[in-house]
């Protein structure tokens, strides 16, 4: 009687154990956060390289921003294919390659803060930094 | 000797239980913990002040379960404060309410519009009518936190 009372405490605090060990879980970042993070690097490097009296020019892989996946498939809202729309004719203004490469750019900078006062609003500091760098 | 071992088990096992992991430390975790406000505490640090940098240890209440880019810390008196992490630059873990989080940053009381209050509600997981309910900004306090260490 004895034995099985211990083993059965033993059992409970092994199956207590096992209960309070809670692993993070983490978001995975969606192809849409990552194309993101993208956009802003690259307008930072356009905005130092501007400075420089450099050119610059829209990377292609930039302008595949519509059919990456966001984390509440807001891709396939019609609100943000509009506003992405203006998004990529301010980058394509750009690669036009005529002087007012820096207006175009910080054209680009509104659109994705347009955006980003209807879509998930965390983002909004970051392109705050941007707008002022 | 038997009862010895038996005693010598359980108490290993015990102690194997106390070793339980903790959620993480998360953006710049590099800060003093030792002199922590309790979060019951904070308004009453915060004062007069519209912001004060501090560092905070409260219950966590509920996390965005879109992605953790903000989660909620009791104040007590059935206030709770939104903690947001520095330049949107980290997450916390989506499943780490009721956690004990460490948290160090600004502590400010902010308008917050209604599209990011639909937005908090929509994470949160609330249902279309309560979001359609928000149509006026809200008063709210809140932290900007650099640093996030679970306990």
């Amino acid at each position: 009687m004895k034995k099985l009372l211990i083993l059965a405490l033993l059992s409970t605090f092994v199956i207590a154990c096992k209960q309070s060990k809670k692993k993070p879980e983490m978001y995975e970042k969606s192809a849409m956060s990552v194309h993101m993070r993208q956009m802003v690097d690259f307008s930072y490097q356009a905005k130092a390289d501007l400075k420089d009296g450099k050119e610059i020019e829209v990377p292609e892989f930039l302008l595949n921003l519509k059919d990456k996946e966001a984390t509440r498939d807001q891709q396939d809202d019609a609100e943000f294919q509009a506003y992405a729309d203006v998004y990529l004719s301010h980058l394509k203004n750009i690669n036009s390659g005529d002087s007012s490469q820096a207006y175009y750019l910080d054209k680009s900078i509104e659109a994705c803060e347009s955006c980003h006062m209807n879509f998930c609003g965390g983002p909004l500091v970051v392109i705050e930094e941007l707008k002022s760098f | 000797m038997k009862h010895l071992m038996i005693l010598a088990t359980v108490a290993s096992l015990l102690f194997s239980c106390a070793q339980t992991e903790s959620m993480g430390s998360y953006g710049d975790a590099a800060f003093e913990t030792t002199n922590a406000i309790a979060a019951t505490e904070a308004l009453i640090e915060l004062g007069e002040a519209s912001e004060k940098e501090m560092v905070v240890k409260g219950s966590i209440t509920s996390v965005c379960q879109s992605k953790g880019c903000w989660m909620k810390m009791d104040l007590g008196n059935d206030q709770q404060m939104r903690i947001k992490f520095k330049d949107y630059g980290f997450f916390v873990p989506m499943n780490s309410s009721g956690e004990t989080a460490v948290i160090n940053g600004k502590m400010m009381v902010e308008e917050i519009s209604v599209a990011m209050l639909k937005e908090f509600a929509l994470d949160a997981g609330k249902s279309q009518e309560e979001i359609d309910a928000i149509t006026e900004p809200k008063i709210e306090t809140s932290f900007e936190a650099s640093g996030v260490i679970f306990e």
